[in-house]
């Protein structure tokens, strides 16, 4: 099924790992442009803001010719209109199909954003079709027929192309269906998690199983979305916050701490299983996972968060860091048990560059309560930045 | 074959040495794993944490603490920070400094962070510059400006630019709406001169690689003030020409440089502002959809051809 040759992949694979050895000084950069030279692959990629670009426009494409169609057409029913995303849908994965295997794209933007939009009109397709089939009799009924469908084709998109991120949508798809049934909280939970628990195993399965480093790669970033599903819905604080169920409060109370001890036991879990098998993606989720429990714990408890609570999880996290790197930098080349605090490859670098030059977007300054002496000078300003602002 | 495979094969042909096969083999199969990045990531967010609940702590506690208990302590925390950075630092040098530790580079940000919520909380408690206030913005711009060169610190080096900007008026870092005139010609102001300072103290290798930091910002300021411009009710075709001007500019700086960020700037904003004016001129939505259709399909088509002539593979 899978549209490229999985050697070609691999090589793929390969080739970025040269360039980032050859930066890091792992290989000089003859020897780097000598071995590159053995990897012959023909697939064509490019850079991410292209990509990206190009993914931007595509969408553009995807959405305006289907709104011409309906416009020019006049389609308002249900149905026809279904049968036009049906038909959308299929040539939009047609199209995806012949970018990847004539003409080599490969992670080019445009391929994946007809492949994902395929996934999108086959869903509303669905929607449509089931609306006009139950009426207004079943409510959850078009929902359902659309995350199914949907979940259905972008694994298909997944075992086609290799996009992660569609067999993400699929599992996410697939955990949004319990919540459509109105079988109580504590039941609609438990079945989405029991469906990431599924993904989380069956990943862990093809991590074990595949066949060439791009599928154990493919495989961790899925395990890390699952326990990252699997930890959100035992999150009552995070989902309730986010999502406009119930409060906390009206929550049964054997339910809420069950929760509680999860959200403890999801990252201490995560973070074990991360470390054992060095798998670093589950290790990132499970650490996120924790720092998010250390902010849910108050709430949880039905304690008011105070300002210094900010402060205190602030100083955690420096001081856990420090002691962390500290300890391992103490070990004998400064690694413990294969993990080092040191920069192995110069991305590590740019990621952090990346997130620096992000940063001018962090606004620490307080919105205080107005001045009794007179309007704030801060009022009514134009501006942000640092050292004041609107608002302060 | 595998790359575990291909290693082995070329270290059986010579052209990897023993030990580069061992080192490169332990990260292939995971042997060896950097945590670099997640400490670097809880050591930011711990930063972020510690000055925004000073922030918040201010806010809550101003009246009932006094100023002392609140100014107090940030400001021992500002001199901490930056007797450490003082005492620690590598000498000042024009070109890239390795920093002298993991968390080197946030205590410097946490000094820069907490004295930004200083500031501002005098202003509000005493307003001793009252409608000029924006002159702290100028100020903490101009201390982080310092910062962020003697330190080699592109955290310090964003809020500078941040600041700068803010004092222009510009509210770079929460939205991009420009509701006048006076703000998109100050905005445009702003990114030039950020635009000729990173060129001119790259030019003159003063932190050389701190240019791009210049650029992003100068661009997107730029371009997202003409194509605001382009939607007024006012000088629209002045607004418009102008768009096209830089818009152009990026594509073809951003390709001669081959930073394709930029090209992707120019082509982004360039075909937002150029279709809101054709599509305002277009009655029909039929019309409008198959323009929107043509054009970005032609649009996609070219940066098909440009990445395929000028892009690198990642």
């Amino acid at each position: 099924m899978r549209l490229y040759d999985r050697t070609d992949e691999e090589q793929v694979r390969l080739q970025r790992l040269l360039r980032e050895w050859a930066a890091a000084g792992l290989l000089d950069p003859v020897q780097a442009e000598r071995l590159d030279q053995d990897v012959g692959v023909d697939l064509r990629r490019t850079g991410f803001m292209l990509r990206a670009g190009l993914a931007f426009f595509t969408a553009i494409v995807i959405a305006a010719s289907v709104l011409l169609v309906t416009v020019i057409f006049e389609l308002s029913d249900d149905l026809v209109i279904a049968v036009t995303c049906v038909l959308a849908g299929i040539a939009c994965v047609m199209a995806a199909r012949r970018l990847a295997v004539v003409f080599r794209f490969y992670r080019h933007g445009v391929e994946e954003t007809l492949a994902i939009a395929s996934c999108l009109l086959f869903a509303v397709a669905a929607l449509l079709l089931t609306r006009q089939l139950f009426g207004l009799s079943h409510r959850s009924a078009p929902i359902v027929a659309a995350l199914l469908v949907g979940a259905v084709a972008a694994y298909i998109v997944y075992r086609m192309f290799g996009f992660r991120y569609a067999a993400i949508g699929s599992l996410v798809c697939l955990a949004a269906i319990p919540y459509q049934f109105s079988i109580g909280e504590p039941l609609e939970r438990l079945l989405s998690a029991a469906v990431f628990i599924c993904g989380f195993a069956m990943a862990g399965i093809a991590m074990r199983e595949g066949a060439i480093d791009a599928d154990a790669d493919d495989a961790a970033v899925v395990q890390a979305a699952a326990f990252a599903g699997t930890y959100l819905t035992a999150n009552l604080y995070v989902t309730h916050g986010f999502g406009g169920t119930p409060a906390l409060h009206l929550v049964d109370a054997w339910f809420r701490w069950t929760t509680f001890a999860l959200i403890w036991i999801l990252p201490a879990a995560g973070l074990w299983i991360g470390i054992r098998k060095r798998q670093q993606w589950l290790l990132d989720v499970a650490g996120a996972a924790a720092v998010v429990t250390l902010v849910s714990n108050k709430p949880y408890l039905g304690l008011v968060q105070r300002p210094w609570d900010a402060i205190a999880l602030g100083v955690l996290l420096v001081g856990g860091a420090f002691v962390i790197r500290r300890w391992l930098a103490s070990a004998p080349e400064g690694e413990r048990g294969g993990f080092t605090a040191q920069q192995i490859l110069a991305g590590e670098r740019e990621r952090i560059d990346l997130v620096a030059m992000a940063s001018s977007a962090v606004d620490p300054r307080p919105a205080l309560p107005e001045n009794q002496a007179g309007p704030s000078p801060f009022e009514g300003g134009r501006s942000g930045g640092g050292g004041g602002g609107t608002d302060f | 074959m595998t790359i575990r495979n291909q290693l082995d094969a070329w270290h059986a042909a010579g052209a990897i040495t023993g030990a580069q096969h061992a080192a490169l083999g332990r990260l292939v199969r995971r042997e060896r794993v950097s945590v670099f990045v997640e400490l670097n990531a809880a050591l930011y967010l711990g930063v972020l944490a510690i000055a925004g609940g000073l922030a918040w702590t201010a806010r809550a506690y101003s009246e009932q603490w006094g100023d002392i208990a609140i100014l107090g302590p940030a400001t021992a925390l500002v001199a901490g920070c930056l007797y450490y950075g003082f005492t620690r630092a590598a000498p000042y040098s024009p070109g890239r400094v390795l920093t002298s530790g993991l968390a080197f580079d946030y205590v410097l940000y946490l000094a820069a962070l907490v004295f930004a919520v200083e500031l501002a909380y005098v202003e509000y408690r005493f307003q001793l510059l009252r409608a000029q206030w924006d002159h702290y913005l100028l100020a903490s711009a101009c201390v982080y400006f310092f910062l962020a060169y003697r330190f080699d610190n592109r955290f310090v080096l964003s809020l500078a630019i941040g600041s700068l900007g803010a004092w222009f008026g510009v509210r770079v870092s929460h939205s991009m709406v420009f509701a006048d005139d006076a703000v998109r010609v100050a905005s445009l102001a702003y990114a030039a001169l950020a635009a000729a300072a990173g060129v001119a103290l790259s030019r003159a290798s003063i932190k050389a690689h701190f240019l791009e930091a210049y650029l992003h910002v100068a661009a997107n300021v730029a371009l997202a003030a003409l194509v605001s411009g382009t939607f007024a009710t006012a000088d629209r075709a002045w607004w418009t020409l102008g768009l096209l001007v830089v818009a152009s500019a990026a594509v073809a700086l951003g390709v001669r440089f081959r930073r394709f960020a930029y090209v992707v700037y120019g082509v982004v904003y360039g075909y937002v502002g150029l279709s809101g004016e054709v599509v305002r001129h277009v009655d029909s939505l039929s019309l409008a959809l198959l323009y929107v259709v043509v054009s970005a399909t032609t649009v996609i088509a070219g940066l098909v051809v440009l990445s395929r002539r000028f892009g690198r593979e990642p």
